[in-house]
């Protein structure tokens, strides 16, 4: 700021210019001389200065000079330049590599999988009083952990946001240690009611049920703080560190892999990992690394409940739709359930599609609010609103389009490609036997991430109801569906809820989204 | 006496001018209690004064929050989205909506209308949901609609544009806040800290003191000055009518300062409803200090900041050693800004001063700082009422200063050699010619002036004639607010406005059509 | 129509719930740690409850032991246990433990086959069916080939007519899991025609077109007996030996069994055209090395007495003595006696089995 000021001897109409050029340097547009006195005075202009130059005060002396401006200030007399910003840029490869860091597990267990045959959650044992336990332990699991993870993840990512490390912590035992609670009761539920009222599998299936159902939580919640904080490589790292445990004794065991000795091994390595995670989360993670004091004031809980119950809810549908079917397979429908392994293998390859779709989907949302809008907003004038509509919409497209070429070329290299590799890896021999169930399965999914795509969008617009309104009336549909399938058999049954639950999930989530980018800027305001 | 008590950004986060005018306060007047309503930019702050027994803390975070209700205590947030329907929007809460945007895309913003506007939309969230209501399809479209329709806005941004509007969900947010329910509402700003007492003043009748230490609306229009013209209309208005509104709304103006007050009368304000209360300083702080021994010293305590304006008193001291060789110059404050603290020693260099002039960094110890001196200078170029002039008076130190904002009112007319020690800004000749009378006085003077106005600090600027001030218009004010009550006039609908100046019940009247 | 309305008195202040700290109305305690030390504190109780699910799932996961726990008399301790699995099958076990150990399956459509642990010992069988049904227990856990594989096996003794049933009790490789082939060593006892046979022999192939090969059989007559306790030693590749009883009734070390080790046990019942059950009980597998006993006096003298059988042996300098126990005999209570000098020491009712390192405590 110039303080240089023009002496009182100077007075008169040449000390009104110098005034107004006084004001232009600081004000290229003053909206009233009210702002031309404020500036003045900052400017060092008192009444006693005023007066010299010939007005009753400083208010005078503003209106004066604010008479003035056109002569010294051209953005008074033209229409005011409108700064453009540049379009900004859609995602590309290297969005979509990142995107693949979010598949990391994943991955890792596919690749397990396919080099040992065994897998962390999922194996070809030959047991089926294993299987039903095990698979039903993660069922219940996934089911109670997903409204907790969604909790967390959108408001630890608020936190994070704001840099709050105390409050991050906070909402982690609210929601995280809540829901592995949650958990080991509905899984202590659950064995008490197939080994004590039912007796249903023997005693020892039923521990390792329970084992299985609570290390796979712990697992899915130590994870979900290394995904909020995109700690991708370290989350790798245990990960692969576990599959290699599983690899190792799986190479070693010779010829036969007692399979009572594999789930054990594998249940407990999935334990340790998530006792990693969750020690790694506390001490490294979500350490609080400043010295400043938690927020004075904590929200209300109520408040807080209020605001993270859309995405909890949707945690949970959309855990039914993936687990549903699963248990469907087993005869749900009719009352009972007994380990399907076709449609369990089937559909463990057919899950394969979701991963370039999850990654495209990060792509997509992680610089949705932090780049893309503010690129558009910033391109566009009030006046220019349709343009700006059309810009937002032909990119949702082009979003979809490149969605639909991934699904295509992901699908097909399932169907295709995967019952060929069963002459390689014997985990997947089965599949040439299944032709119709594993296409069936992989429309299913892809119909799924087309869903989590739109879902995911609003999500990152802060409209959780809409993908709410699509996840439940899939799980709807999928009701519907397998019980109208029922007389079919389990499997059909299955895959007809699938696909019926993941096609009307996805249905409602891509015209939900295409609404909303259609009307882009009401979307983005209500970001309030 | 309940008193609430309104800040913004300030008591008891911020270290500052004003948040020490409220612990003071709130100390000094340990019969009253207050509560506080403190607005702050977000939940996450030290408290930097502990308060006293009787202060209650009601801050009002506006931004690091998604609900409303995660800090503004409001019963049954369920309830209120649930009711808070689409329809119910379009009848109770559009018409107003479109009247308050009415009133701020215009050039020239009618506070009266925006009062109207500003109470419905508080009656409104009384009961319903006012993220909702703002989020809904058909208050953006109104919005939007407005600025594409009018000339200046249409040209505007599309980016600042949405910038205001979901700004404006956040600056409305203390409508959301639990009406005050107390004796006296007392904002400490003409702000939007002075909106919840406006809604009290409206709901119940309670009397409403507004103190002004800085001219909010000032501030704010420096702050907008390099904005887009489009951006800067729409939020200056908003500005402007929210203090026109405090202006209009407050039974009495208590500006720190005479020169605040001509500001306050110039935006519209009656004389006869503005009471100027000098703020005070605790005499037992600041002793007298016998005069130090030495070279003739001038002295500044204060930040090294463009609006001290540090460099003209640089000059001005080149030209007092040009009279008085051994004169030194001592300054003690932090640097507020880097770059100018280099101009400052840039000028300390070419003007020959780098054995005279000390910067001696921040200070706890004002009152020694002051009395190692023999005269104290100040060369602002903006000012309010500055604390530094009232301590280095209680030190018993002449002070030569230029006379804007308050430092006049502050010193009075004093003189030294015929010379008076209120000069104008940015004239480092005129303050040389002070300095130069000061240093230049004997001993004897020097002490005489000093005690002159150590004797004015001590019957003007003391804190307990400031807290006996406000006690005064409090009690003033509580016996009246009763009797304002059996004046109010009949309630009013939204096309019967009239020019009733604080007519209470027909806010209460706009209110009640708003949600009949 | 506007209703009129005049702003009300204020109300008595309401109870102040406000989350925050303060003084006045906010009467909430709160305790006043810093982020720091309730990070600190969590970051304890997060490290204590993961080393608890750790130890909660080893827990939970720990797998029902294959053999059963043996008590030892006094003055022996059993250092290393040669008995890999044992089912006594002399009392009632119920299905769901019986699960834990055995899985059922079987070409017998549902309903068809069964299979239950009474006091009899475990029956499995196949109801009334037309065409050939079969029904199994097989071991869920596996051992190697150098394991003595037994059971005493008994067949039904009414006559089958013109059906077929049959009793097995097979020795199968278990990378049946991955090749898909049920290559083994098989022990039947076969009856049709109110005439029964002992047989043994091997098959090679995968489920739908396995090549059996009868090795040896006793004669085909009508009093056969319908028990005998099996006993079957096997590599995989090219030796077999089996004993009914004590009676070595077939050996061989020039087969093409193709059956890799490690091998799971089958006890089966196949019939034709008729329902029929096999019995089983005393079923073990044990090492077939010799039972190991140390901490003998040099020089002492060992017998272990098992019904009419006794072995001995005497201890060499280290105090080790080695009791080759025959192969069908090779799991057993007996009494042990060690003799040195003038003093002889009896261990009764000692449960050995071939493999077992056996520890003599000092007198």
């Amino acid at each position: 700021m110039s303080t240089t000021m023009p002496r009182v001897s100077e007075g008169g109409e040449l000390g009104l210019h110098m005034a107004a050029r006084t004001v232009v340097g600081h004000c290229a547009a003053p909206l009233n001389p009210l702002e031309v006195a404020v500036v003045l005075e900052t400017c060092g202009y008192t009444a006693g200065r005023a007066r010299a130059l010939g007005t009753d005060g400083l208010m005078e002396l503003a209106q004066r000079v604010f008479d003035l401006m056109p002569l010294y200030s051209a953005a008074m007399s033209l229409p005011e330049p409108i700064e453009v910003g540049a379009r900004p840029r859609p995602p590309g490869p290297a969005d979509f590599g990142r995107g693949l860091a979010y598949s990391s597990p994943w991955l890792v267990s596919l690749a397990t999988m396919l080099i040992a045959g065994v897998s962390f959650w999922s194996s070809n044992v030959a047991l089926p009083s294993i299987a039903n336990a095990v698979t039903l332990a993660t069922a219940v699991a996934l089911l109670v952990t997903g409204p907790f993870i969604q909790a967390f993840g959108r408001r630890a990512s608020f936190y994070i946001g704001l840099g709050d490390q105390g409050m991050v912590v906070r909402i982690t035992r609210w929601t995280l240690e809540l829901g592995l609670a949650a958990t080991g009761l509905a899984c202590l539920v659950l064995y008490l009611v197939r080994n004590d009222v039912l007796g249903l599998g023997t005693p020892a299936t039923a521990r390792l049920g329970l084992a299985a159902g609570i290390a796979i939580a712990a697992l899915q919640i130590g994870l979900a703080s290394f995904y909020v904080r995109r700690a991708f490589l370290s989350m790798g790292v245990i990960v692969v560190g576990g599959a290699t445990v599983l690899i190792w004794m799986v190479s070693h065991a010779g010829s036969y892999v007692d399979p009572t000795v594999l789930i054990v091994w594998q249940i407990r390595v999935v334990a340790v990992m998530a006792a990693v995670c969750w020690v790694a989360s506390a001490w490294w993670l979500l350490r609080v690394t400043a010295s400043a004091p938690a927020p004075l004031w904590r929200p209300s809980g109520s408040a807080l409940l209020r605001a993270v119950t859309p995405y909890g809810l949707y945690g949970l549908a959309f855990f039914t739709i993936v687990v549903a079917p699963q248990l469907v397979s087993g005869g749900l429908v009719e009352g009972r359930y007994s380990f399907n392994p076709p449609f369990a293998m089937t559909s463990g390859v057919a899950l394969v599609v979701l991963v370039a779709i999850l990654a495209q989907t990060v792509a997509t949302t992680e610089h949705l609010l932090s780049r893309q809008f503010p690129g558009w907003l910033g391109h566009f004038t009030v006046g220019q609103i349709d343009e700006f509509r059309g810009e937002v919409r032909r990119y949702w497209l082009g979003q979809l389009a490149v969605l639909a070429g991934l699904s295509v070329v992901s699908g097909l290299a399932v169907v295709e490609g995967a019952p060929r590799l069963g002459s390689r890896f014997v985990v997947l021999r089965d599949l040439t036997s299944h032709p119709g169930l594993l296409a069936a399965c992989t429309v299913g999914y892809l119909l799924l991430g087309a869903g989590i795509f739109s879902c995911q969008l609003l999500f990152a617009l802060s409209a959780p109801m809409r993908p709410l309104v699509a996840v439940w009336s899939g799980c709807v549909a999928l009701v519907v569906a397998s019980i109208a399938a029922a007389p079919a058999g389990p499997t059909v049954c299955a895959a007809a809820g699938l696909v019926a639950g993941a096609g009307v999930f996805a249905a409602v989530a891509v015209t939900l989204a295409h609404r909303a980018f259609a009307h882009a800027d009401l979307t983005y305001y209500r970001t309030l | 006496m309940k008193i609430y008590l309104s800040t913004e950004g300030t008591y008891p986060f911020v270290l500052g001018g004003v948040s020490t005018w409220v612990d003071m306060l709130v100390h000094g007047l340990p019969h009253h209690e207050f509560e506080i309503g403190a607005l702050v930019d977000n939940p996450h702050h030290r408290v930097a004064y502990r308060p006293p027994a009787n202060v209650t803390l009601r801050p009002i975070p506006l931004w690091g929050l998604e609900l409303a209700e995660e800090y503004l205590p409001r019963p049954d947030g369920w309830r209120r989205a649930w009711r808070t329907s689409p329809p119910v929007v379009r009848r109770r809460f559009l018409p107003w909506w479109e009247h308050l945007v009415d009133c701020l895309a215009a050039p020239e913003a009618d506070p009266d209308a925006l009062g109207d506007g500003l109470s419905a939309v508080a009656h409104f969230a009384e009961r319903y949901d006012l993220r909702r209501a703002l989020g809904d399809a058909a208050t953006w479209e109104l919005l939007l609609e407005r600025l594409r329709t009018n000339p200046i806005h249409a040209r505007t941004g599309l980016a600042p544009a949405m910038d205001f509007a979901r700004t404006l969900y956040r600056y409305l947010l203390p409508l959301a806040a639990p009406t005050p329910v107390c004796d006296v509402a007392h904002s400490s700003a003409a702000a939007l800290c002075a909106l919840p007492a406006i809604v009290a003043k409206y709901r119940y009748g309670t009397p409403l003191v507004l103190t002004e230490h800085g001219i909010y609306l000032r501030e704010r229009l420096l702050a907008l000055s390099g904005k887009p013209f489009g951006t800067k209309v729409l939020f200056a208005n908003f500005y402007r009518a929210v203090v026109e509104l405090a202006y209009r709304e407050a039974d009495v103006l208590t500006p720190v300062c005479a020169y605040n007050a001509g500001w306050e009368e110039e935006l519209g304000v009656a004389p006869d409803r503005i009471r100027v209360i000098h703020n005070g300083v605790d005499p037992a702080r600041i002793d007298e200090r016998p005069v130090p021994e030495g070279p003739p010293t001038v002295g500044f305590v204060g930040r090294i900041d463009p609006l001290k304006d540090v460099v003209t008193l640089l000059r001005a001291f080149a030209r007092v050693r040009d009279v008085i060789p051994d004169a030194r110059l001592r300054l003690w404050g932090p640097a507020t800004s880097v770059p100018y603290l280099g101009r400052c020693h840039d000028a300390v260099r070419e003007l020959g001063l780098t054995d005279s002039v000390h910067f001696e960094g921040p200070t706890n110890d004002a009152a020694s700082a002051y009395g190692s001196c023999h005269v104290i200078g100040l060369s602002s170029i903006s000012e309010a009422f500055p604390y530094s002039v009232v301590e280095a008076m209680l030190a018993a130190r002449p002070v030569v200063a230029t006379g804007v904002g308050g430092v006049a009112e502050a010193l009075g007319p004093c003189r030294a050699r015929g010379v008076s020690l209120v000069v104008e800004p940015g004239d480092p000749g005129a303050m040389a010619g002070a300095l130069v009378a000061v240093l230049s006085a004997s001993a004897a003077e020097r002490a005489s002036l000093g005690a002159s106005l150590r004797d004015r600090a001590l019957t003007m600027f003391t804190a307990r004639r400031m807290f006996d001030d406000y006690d005064d218009v409090y009690r003033t004010l509580a016996p009246g607010a009763s009797r304002a009550l059996d004046e109010r006039a009949a309630p009013r609908a939204l096309d019967e406005r009239g020019a009733s100046e604080g007519d209470g019940a027909g806010r209460a009247g706009a209110m009640a059509e708003a949600v009949s | 129509m506007v209703t009129r309305l005049a702003p009300s008195p204020a109300p008595a202040p309401a109870p102040t719930t406000y989350p925050y700290t303060g003084q006045g109305q906010d009467r909430r305690r709160r305790r006043r740690r810093g982020a720091r030390a309730r990070a600190r504190l969590w970051r304890t109780e997060v490290t204590v409850c993961a080393l608890g699910l750790v130890a909660l799932t080893t827990a939970l996961t720990a797998w029902p032991a294959p053999a059963p726990a043996r008590p030892m008399p006094a003055g022996v301790s059993l250092v290393r246990s040669g008995l890999v699995m044992a089912s006594p099958f002399d009392a009632p076990v119920a299905d769901r433990t019986l699960m834990d150990d055995y899985a059922f399956n079987g070409s017998a459509r549902p309903g068809v086959g069964y299979g239950a642990a009474t006091a009899g010992g475990l029956h499995i069988g196949v109801r009334p069916h037309g065409g050939w049904a079969g029904w199994f227990a097989v071991t869920i856990h596996a051992a190697g080939a150098q394991m003595v594989w037994h059971t005493t096996m008994a067949r039904p003794t009414a006559p089958v007519g013109g059906a077929v049933g049959e009793a097995v009790f097979a020795v199968q490789t278990a990378s049946t899991q991955h090749s898909g082939a049920i290559n083994y060593a098989v022990v039947a006892a076969l009856s049709s025609r109110g005439k029964s046979t002992w047989q043994v022999g091997s098959a090679h192939g995968l489920v739908a077109d396995a090549d059996t090969h009868v090795l040896w059989e006793s004669p085909l007559r009508a009093d056969t007996p319908a028990t005998e306790a099996v006993t079957v030693r096997t590599d995989g590749l090219r030796r077999l030996t089996v004993w009914l009883g004590s009676r070595e009734v077939y050996t061989s070390d020039r087969l093409h069994l193709d059956a890799p080790s490690p091998f799971q046990a089958y006890l089966e019942v196949q019939g034709r055209g008729i329902g029929y059950v096999a019995t089983f009980r005393n079923f073990w597998v044990a090492d077939a090395a010799p039972v190991t006993v140390e901490g003998a006096p040099r020089g002492a003298h060992l017998a272990l007495s098992v019904g009419a059988t006794t072995v001995s042996a005497v201890a060499d300098a280290q105090g080790i003595a080695t009791l080759a126990v025959p192969p069908y005999a090779a799991v057993g209570t007996g009494t042990l006696r060690v003799t040195h000098g003038s003093r002889t020491q009896h261990f009764v009712d000692l449960h050995y089995a071939g493999g077992d390192i056996l520890q003599l405590s000092s007198p």
